[in-house]
């Protein structure tokens, strides 16, 4: 628990101690969100409060629910990869990328290795941009305004390689089954490589900046502690699982694209506490960048797509596939009935299940506390509802 | 952590499920099995606490609407120890879909059981609170369903002659 113990709380119990007959306390339910500053969209939590504690505290989901699923089943392939990158808008990219992988296996279509190296790239790039992010917004919540500052102003170089090569800052498109959807412009790399550079040079700075911090360490060490086994009941991923000391990281465990050929750790923490799952979220970070350098300075030639039919027609048959998202497994279960649309496409997302954990995590916790632990649990909304 | 190959896995799957699964087959690295509604409880518990699969991990619990040959929920499960996926199909029947709840063994199957109750109408018998998750109380209806109809998608096919499906004669709703 946090060693910050809340006004109104200390002062009941001292009434309590004193013995005093006339105090009459009840729990009381209170609203959170759905707009919150520290829900990132519409997230509402339901938390029923005895003084300042939670007793107990409940997610409520679906007011970003779009339907995805539904829509799936009225696409070709070709816009499903479009629309998946609506549904965790902080990382696109990577949304993309299983949803190509699952009819690329279907279809038995050949990427070239030019198209596999730049997918691992701007993956890990996009990876970054969504760690950016939540290490800048998780100090804000904390009340911290500076590293969002920092956070921003390195998200910028990055952002523009990204934008020269897609042409978009959020939604990139980029992905097609195949490949991609063309080769990257004149540029991109020494963009790219600059862009890794600075984040590289800044890395420190952040850790200094917040990990070393005794106001953040007081709101966050040893604050929502997720026990790993649960953690796995729950399928829980990402750097929250890893901030509870399990090393599960598609991109080792079960590799995708060519992520075997490069050199990298999977961070883990220790003791499972939102300081644990922020460290593990920085030090994800340095190694995303030792896989965009290794790949940018190995970078082969050749074409960005390959023999890809004019109709995408999806053998008959279903399929599991899933990669490591920057906020944990995303993964699809499509099935085909042999036309250009999917018969059924089901979005396993890493947010929903990260999120359905939280009751958890709040029993017991002080009010502060929750946005401690929110902050921590990296999600977004989109990700959870579709 | 002990890799362990898909083939190996499915071999060890179906020599402890042999009573209670069939259909055991490998598909892109993951073992698959059919499940009976009444066996599925036993299987999963199975599947979690054995010590040489130890499929802790809870990936995902959702359906299939096969129309006139009922409704498939599909359950993945992982085992973080051995690197190992195991996908089970049970089929529901058409006819009022029912089974039984698996939150007993895995209460992370809570949500993931009231997605799949509100989109496809599946009952699961003895979910401590099967309600909506994502859409409104008063809601009627299964949205994924394959006879619920796209509301857009009736006024106006989108996107108009562009739509692939149209070239080859006609598409689903």
């Amino acid at each position: 628990m946090s060693t910050l113990i809340p006004t109104t709380d200390r002062w009941l119990r001292e009434a309590r101690l004193a013995g005093d007959a006339t105090l009459r306390t009840e729990e009381m339910v209170l609203n959170i969100g759905p707009q919150h500053p520290a829900t990132h969209g519409v997230l509402r939590v339901v938390v029923t409060l005895d003084g300042e504690k939670i007793v107990e505290g409940t997610p409520v989901v679906g007011y970003m629910h779009r339907g995805h699923e539904k829509l799936f089943e009225q696409r070709d392939f070709r816009q499903i990869t479009n629309l998946c990158s609506r549904m965790d808008w902080l990382s696109g990219l990577n949304n993309e990328i299983p949803a190509s992988i699952a009819v690329e296996r279907l279809m038995e279509l050949e990427v070239p290795r030019r198209a596999t190296y730049l997918r691992v790239i701007m993956a890990e790039i996009n990876r970054i941009l969504n760690h950016l992010m939540f290490t800048g917004s998780f100090g804000l919540e904390l009340g911290a305004t500076t590293p969002v500052m920092y956070a921003f102003r390195e998200r910028e170089l990055l952002q523009s390689a990204m934008e020269l090569a897609t042409g978009g800052r959020l939604h990139f498109g980029f992905i097609r089954p195949g490949g991609l959807k063309e080769d990257v412009p004149r540029g991109f790399v020494d963009l790219a490589l600059r862009g890794i550079r600075q984040l590289q040079k800044a890395i420190p700075d952040y850790e200094d900046l917040l990990m070393g911090n005794e106001i953040f360490k007081a709101r966050t060490v040893g604050v929502g502690v997720l026990d790993p086994d649960l953690a796995l009941e729950y399928g829980v991923s990402g750097p929250i699982l890893r901030g509870s000391g399990i090393p599960y990281d598609v991109r080792k465990a079960e590799p995708y694209l060519n992520y075997d050929e490069f050199d990298f750790n999977i961070p883990v923490g220790t003791n499972g506490d939102s300081f644990d799952r922020y460290w593990v979220l920085i030090q994800e970070m340095k190694e995303s960048a030792k896989i965009v350098e290794q790949a940018l300075l190995d970078l082969p030639a050749g074409s960005h797509i390959g023999q890809v039919p004019k109709r995408l027609t999806i053998p008959k048959g279903a399929i599991w596939a899933k990669a490591e998202n920057p906020l944990g497994e995303l993964g699809y279960y499509i099935v085909s009935d042999g036309e250009a649309k999917p018969y059924r496409m089901k979005a396993r997302t890493p947010s929903f299940n990260n999120i359905s954990v939280v009751p958890h995590m709040l029993r017991g916790a002080y009010v502060p506390d929750m946005v401690a632990i929110l902050g921590s649990m990296f999600f977004v909304v989109g990700d959870i509802d579709r | 952590m002990e890799r362990v190959g898909p083939e190996e896995f499915s071999r060890r799957v179906s020599s402890k499920l042999e009573d209670l699964a069939s259909g055991f087959e490998v598909q892109y690295g993951h073992v698959w099995a059919r499940v009976e509604p009444s066996r599925i409880v036993d299987v999963v518990r199975t599947l979690k606490t054995d010590p040489g699969l130890a499929c802790t991990y809870f990936t995902f619990l959702s359906g299939v609407d096969w129309q006139a040959q009922g409704f498939e929920v599909v359950i993945v499960l992982y085992s973080v120890t051995y690197g190992n996926t195991v996908g089970l199909k049970v089929p529901v029947p058409a006819e009022n879909p029912s089974m039984p709840t698996i939150t007993g063994i895995f209460r992370s199957a809570d949500w993931h059981e009231r997605e799949a109750s509100e989109m496809f109408g599946i009952n699961f018998e003895g979910h401590p609170n099967l309600v909506k998750l994502y859409l409104p109380e008063d809601f009627i209806g299964h949205p994924l369903r394959k006879d619920f109809r796209l509301a857009s998608r009736v006024f106006k096919p989108w996107p108009g002659a562009k739509d692939p499906s149209e070239a080859a004669g006609g598409g689903r709703a």
